[in-house]
């Protein structure tokens, strides 16, 4: 930059390209693994998911979400685990009509008591249901903020009635308004969890575990395969037998997508594609980068001449150059990073896989010390593949031919 | 002991296809506090010989000693540290960093040595600075000074470091004769009142006279 300003902007805008695209990947994935309220403790959420049983005789085979029987048998009472959650997977569009007359499309969550503990949600007003009301299914709601508004305008909502699919509920909770990234969370109006079920073994049900504070997920998994094992000797009688899928899963493997109920999810080949995409967005820049220093550097081999003269060791030619060029990628790196946090906050599409609602993160999501130190850690190995041969090639000139250079 | 030894000294440029011999078995002593100038027509091997002296080449065979070190044995490192302690140079094209300005040119060989820090480097930038009447330009880049001042700044950079040696190829080759004389009133202040030693090229008769020795080269060889 010293002696090439223009080329130390295309060098800078280049370099902010590069992080630019590596952050929106980055941060994609972190919106999709770090806790956020109302999922605080994403990093010890297991989920129990869906269940596998085949009939080997008959070549039977069926697949689907638990019922809460099923859930139980395998999830209940596990060593390690702090409180357990039964609640339905997912959401379910239903209509509601409250006093102001009008039908809206709400999302439905239907969960037990302990829902409200294992999540972290903002109680507005009013007060959640309880293991009592649940266990008697109990038409009462805890609504969402803006749910609220729009069934009842401006009235005051807690023990209002409002109607869901022909069922009239009452509104005993206003809780703040969920942002559908936090999928096992997410809901607009929640009510307490049916624990019949259509069938013995399947259902609609996910267990949600919180694990306790520093057990290792090992250890809980080794007592669900156990459950399985025990589950089996149960299903024998019938000629079936469940097909273990590597439950119960964690939040990156749930990130990382759990195809369907007769798969095992493979959280390993998310992240090698992710490393790919990181090292294709980083290695190509790099090379342009490192050619834009090269020519640069040859404008300045009679400075690097006079410096080896004036007894500028080879070690500090390269650390000059490599800190120079840094500083050179950490401004791009900066404006980069602000365009991706922009980006990620206005073009929603990117998250359009989280059910139909076009979501995007909030700022509080994206602006972590994580953001950052990966950013930063980016830029760094930019840097430094970028550099490094420009850098070494420097320091090698014969100090005579560098001053006779023209 | 001489402050400079050179023994047997050859040097041999081999390309693809010819070998020049640029310096054949020179042996050259200068003691301490001389001030010598070495002279012979284009292409006798003068700069290849200075540059062997400044630790900035290597010679094929024979040995470099400086201020009693056999230099012949120095690994780059420590040459380097050794030319930043000991050696001062001046160039013909002066060879000022274009993008810095004058006190910060100056400053070069300083923030190459360790345990020296700013508030030090400073009081000694402004210190030669003032002897070479440059400290009203020490904002100014090298673009903005004529070839005198240009070349009283390189001066400045070279014994900024307080180096006991100072080479100087051909140091008034690119200035007019007033210039050329300043420049060299300047090197002989330094060398009588610093006892600084001096190795200077030059092709100006009258001003290798006015030092206390030549050496005539002809051919990569000492001929007097
Ligand atoms: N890097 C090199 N490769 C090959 N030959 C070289 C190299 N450097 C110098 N020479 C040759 O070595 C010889 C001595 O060169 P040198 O530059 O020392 O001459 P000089 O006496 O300084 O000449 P001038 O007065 O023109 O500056 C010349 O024949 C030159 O062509
Ligand atoms: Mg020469």
């Amino acid at each position: 930059m010293r002696t090439q300003p223009v080329i130390g902007w295309v060098t800078i805008i280049g370099t902010a390209l590069s992080i630019f695209l590596i952050m929106v990947v980055v941060m994609m994935q972190q919106v999709s693994i770090l806790s956020f309220a109302p999922e605080t403790h994403r990093d010890r959420m297991l989920y129990g998911m869906f269940i596998h049983i085949v009939q080997p005789e008959n070549g039977g085979d069926s697949s689907s979400g638990m019922s809460y029987q099923t859930a139980k048998k395998l999830y209940d009472g596990l060593d390690g685990v702090e409180d357990i959650s039964y609640n339905n997977n997912g959401v379910i569009p239903c209509d509601a009509r409250g006093t102001t007359d009008r039908v809206i499309s709400v999302d439905l969550h239907s969960t037990d008591e302990a829902f409200w503990r294992i999540y972290d949600f903002d109680l507005i007003e009013g007060r959640f249901y309880d293991a009592a009301e649940v266990g008697a299914g109990s038409n009462l709601a805890v609504i969402c903020e803006s749910t609220a508004a729009a069934l009842f305008g401006g009235e005051h909502p807690v023990g209002q009635h409002f109607m869901l699919d022909h069922n009239d509920f009452e509104v005993i909770g206003i809780v703040g308004d969920v942002s559908p990234l936090a999928s096992k969370a997410y809901g607009q109006v929640f009510i307490p969890i049916s624990l019949e079920s259509w069938d013995p073994e399947f259902g609609n049900v996910i267990a949600s575990m919180l694990v306790k504070d520093g057990v290792d997920f090992g250890h809980i998994s080794e007592q669900v395969r156990a459950r399985y094992a025990e589950f089996d000797s149960e299903l024998a009688a019938d000629g079936k037998e469940t097909v273990y899928h590597g439950s119960p899963y964690d939040q990156e493997t749930i990130a990382g997508g759990v195809d369907g109920s007769n798969t095992t999810p493979d959280p390993e080949s998310g992240r090698r594609m992710r490393m790919i995409i990181y090292i294709i967005l980083l290695i190509v820049p790099a090379i342009n980068l490192s050619s834009m220093l090269h020519s640069r550097l040859r404008h300045r081999v009679n400075e690097i001449g006079v410096e080896r003269a004036f007894g500028c060791t080879r070690r500090r030619i390269i650390s000059d150059i490599i800190s120079e060029s840094l500083i050179v990628t950490v401004a791009g790196g900066l404006i980069g990073l602000v365009a991706a946090i922009v980006f990620a906050m206005c073009y929603s599409g990117l998250y359009s896989d989280f059910g139909d609602a076009a979501v995007s993160p909030s700022l509080s999501m994206l602006l972590r010390p994580q953001t950052f130190a990966y950013a930063l850690v980016a830029c760094f190995i930019l840097n430094i593949i970028s550099a490094a041969v420009p850098a070494w090639q420097a320091s090698r000139l014969n100090p005579v031919e560098a001053l006779n250079a023209r | 002991m001489a402050l400079i030894e050179l023994n047997g000294i050859e040097k041999v440029y081999r390309t693809k296809e010819i070998e020049t011999t640029a310096l054949e078995n020179v042996n050259l002593k200068v003691e301490k506090g001389e001030f010598v100038s070495i002279m012979g027509p284009s292409g006798c091997g003068k700069s290849t010989l200075l540059n062997i002296i400044g630790l900035l080449d290597k010679p094929t065979l024979g040995t470099v000693s400086l201020i009693g070190t056999d230099c012949s044995k120095l690994g780059d490192t420590a040459m380097s540290h050794f030319r930043n302690a000991n050696i001062g140079f001046v160039f013909q094209s002066f060879h000022l960093i274009p993008s810095l300005n004058v006190a910060a040119n100056v400053e070069l060989p300083l923030t190459y040595r360790s345990g020296i820090g700013a508030a030090e480097r400073r009081k000694r930038v402004d210190e030669v600075l003032e002897r070479l009447g440059m400290t009203h330009r020490r904002r100014h880049l090298p673009s903005q000074l004529s070839g005198g001042q240009c070349q009283r700044v390189a001066i400045a950079r070279a014994i900024v470091g307080r180096p006991s040696i100072v080479l100087a190829d051909e140091p008034t080759g690119n200035l007019d004769s007033s210039m050329g004389d300043e420049v060299m009133q300047l090197l002989h202040d330094l060398n009588r009142q610093d006892g600084i030693t001096i190795v200077m090229v030059t092709h100006n008769e009258a001003q290798a006279r006015q030092t206390d020795r030549i050496v005539r080269f002809f051919d990569g060889r000492i001929i007097s």
